[in-house]
């Protein structure tokens, strides 16, 4: 299969971006940024999207196939990349069933052979009831749904997921997200995911890229840049500690590391996703003997002053980050390396379906 | 409980009132020296019938000649940015301004027996344009092709770009893309441009008489029906005036109520 490895260069007024991004066959990469660092038209460039600036440098390779180049400049319909785009962008015009019929149709096939085609999608995604419906009078999440199976449909050697999630709700974000975790681990080409959400990203992607005022400024995976966040930006993204698990009558096992959390909430059931702030937790020489539910013994990966308080970022079992005071740290003789235990209660951890 | 309604500007009502009355003054003028009594054998005379089928066949030909060249030329002029692109665009909404009889004879000093055009085109294929019905439908369709290049233009121009993109994505080349993409989202407007050029050609007088002259049969449309009977006999150009007012609102009727409520101007 495909590699995609792209360097890509915009510029154009007051937009500078210059990124350089590789991405393995099967793996999930999230592009992860504030609003206005250069994600869309990083997008834009990868899609093939008419540019009027300045471009000097840019080369966009997937597989063998050069997509972009100086001397080289393939259009969007024969990029074979697979886009889902924030508002799904469905063809209103048409039923769902022909939406999903509308890449097929657009290779070639016949109008009978791309709808059987479409109905194939529509089984393997769990759409069919969906199939004779006007995008019109779809939910959010469901429209998003259609966007991944017409992606998929075009069999692209590339997925781009322009931030598929941030336009729905809280109920249909979660639906979303299911389904893109199971797709995309069946979809074998580079995947990437282009977001705002560090939850989305931390969860989907087995590597991240920062973008920040375009430029890539930390990289790595999600547990590399929880343990040592390069900029601000990308401390407050990792301090928000945030973890997938499955639960069961309250106890949460992680699902990437050997751990297990105990929550209030007993009748979560399955997938979830937890979240622990920072100053939630409390650090202890010694095994505490209070009422805390979650206590484990770890040691000290980083220290590093944030404002007022102090950072420190916990390694093994669960990579975490800690808000303290520079009194604590003192007291506790605390510098990378040291031993120590770590308290939280279950009721100050948040566990949401995921 | 509702708020009381405000009562509305005497002013835009009288004024309103002057202007629809403007609009319905010649129409009772006619109905009132309509002579009833003679109309069903007025109303089928040859001369009346013959005019009936060649308008209804020059105009509708003059729509879908106006389409088939009116919608491309939009959407060059509205996504293919090149030198003089302004120019053009004036001069394809010219033919809204000009008297249409300079319109037609512009027409016969381009494609006429002697014209820049039409000496070589009569010489290379026969093909006569002035006097015939095509030179009808050709005058038709110079006279109505700007306001369905216009009204078409400007939906061309609010439509969502990135949907077309989308669909580029999706592999479809870039006339698929306008044909199952760009064409379905401008279909409201489309539908007004193609009716909107239909009633400019069904009512086209000037270019059409300088052009295609007033044979009976050939190249006499309804219009040029009254022209002719005004002098001889003016109770049939009263009839075939009725006659076209009960066809152009029978037609604007039945159109309005699904093509014009809905889409235009959303």
């Amino acid at each position: 299969m495909n590699a995609l490895d792209a360097r890509i260069v915009r510029r154009i007024g007051g937009l500078d971006l210059d990124v350089s991004i590789r991405i393995e066959p099967g793996q999930t990469v999230a592009l992860l940024g504030p609003n206005g660092a250069g994600k869309s038209t990083t997008v834009d460039a990868l899609s093939g999207a008419d540019f009027d600036g300045e471009t000097v440098g840019t080369e966009i390779v997937l597989g063998t196939r050069t997509l972009d180049a100086p001397d080289r400049f393939v259009r969007p319909e024969r990029r074979r990349i697979g886009v889902v785009f924030q508002d799904a962008l469905l063809f209103e015009h048409l039923s769902v069933v022909d939406n999903i019929a509308f890449p097929v149709r657009s290779g070639g096939a016949s109008k009978r052979s791309s709808r059987a085609a479409a109905h194939s999608w529509l089984e393997r995604l769990d759409l069919v009831s969906l199939a004779d419906r006007r995008p019109a009078d779809l939910s959010g999440g469901e429209a998003q749904r259609v966007a991944i199976a017409r992606a998929l449909a075009a069999e692209p050697e590339m997925l781009l997921l322009d931030e598929p999630l941030s336009a729905l709700d809280v109920s249909s974000r979660s639906e979303v997200r299911r389904m893109l975790r199971t797709h995309l681990d069946a979809f074998h080409g580079p995947r990437l995911l282009v977001t705002h959400d560090p939850s989305d990203a931390f969860l989907l992607a087995d590597r991240l890229y920062v973008l920040e005022a375009g430029r890539i400024t930390q990289s790595g995976s999600p547990d590399d840049i929880r343990r040592a966040p390069a900029t601000p930006y990308v401390a407050a993204l990792a301090g928000t500690n945030l973890f997938a698990g499955r639960a069961e009558t309250g106890s949460v096992l992680m699902i990437d590391h050997d751990h297990t959390l105990t929550i209030a909430d007993t009748t979560l059931d399955g997938d979830v996703l937890v979240t622990i702030h920072p100053t939630a937790i409390s650090l202890h020489p010694a095994r505490p003997s209070g009422s805390q539910r979650n206590v484990w013994q770890t040691t000290v990966d980083l220290i590093e002053p944030l404002g007022d308080t102090v950072r420190v970022t916990l390694s093994a079992p669960m990579p975490m980050a800690v808000d303290v005071t520079p009194g604590a740290v003192a007291a506790l003789g605390l510098s990378p390396g040291s031993a120590v235990w770590a308290a939280v209660k279950a009721t100050e951890i948040n566990a949401t379906r995921a | 409980m509702t708020t009381p309604r405000r009562r509305p500007p005497a002013v835009l009502v009288g004024l309103g009132a002057v202007g629809a009355t403007l609009f319905l003054l010649p129409l009772v003028g006619l109905l009132g020296v309509t002579p009833w009594s003679r109309l069903g054998e007025l109303a089928t005379d040859d001369v009346v019938l013959d005019a009936l089928r060649l308008s209804l066949i020059t105009s509708l030909s003059a729509a879908a000649l106006a389409t088939v060249l009116g919608v491309p030329l939009a959407w060059v002029l509205s996504r293919v940015s090149f030198p003089g692109r302004g120019l053009l665009r004036a001069i394809v909404t010219l033919p809204m301004v000009l008297p249409p009889v300079v319109g037609g004879a512009a027409l016969l000093f381009a494609l006429g027996r002697r014209g820049v055009l039409g000496e070589p085109l009569a010489d290379a294929t026969g093909l006569v344009l002035p006097f015939s019905t095509w030179g009808v439908i050709i005058a038709n369709t110079f006279v109505a092709m700007p306001f369905l290049v216009i009204t078409v233009e400007g939906a061309l121009s609010s439509v969502d770009h990135r949907r077309e993109h989308a669909a580029a994505v999706l592999g479809a080349a870039p006339v698929t893309v306008f044909r199952r993409v760009t064409l379905p989202m401008i279909g409201p407007s489309l539908r007004a441009g193609i009716v909107l050029a239909w009633a400019r050609a069904l009512g086209e007088f000037g270019a059409t008489i300088t052009f295609a002259g007033n044979l009976q049969g050939r190249t006499q449309t309804l219009p040029l029906a009254v022209f002719v009977s005004l002098e001889a006999d003016r109770d049939a150009a009263i009839a075939i005036s009725l006659l076209m007012v009960v066809l152009s609102v029978s037609v604007l009727t039945a159109l309005r109520g699904r093509w014009w409520t809905g889409g235009v101007g959303r």
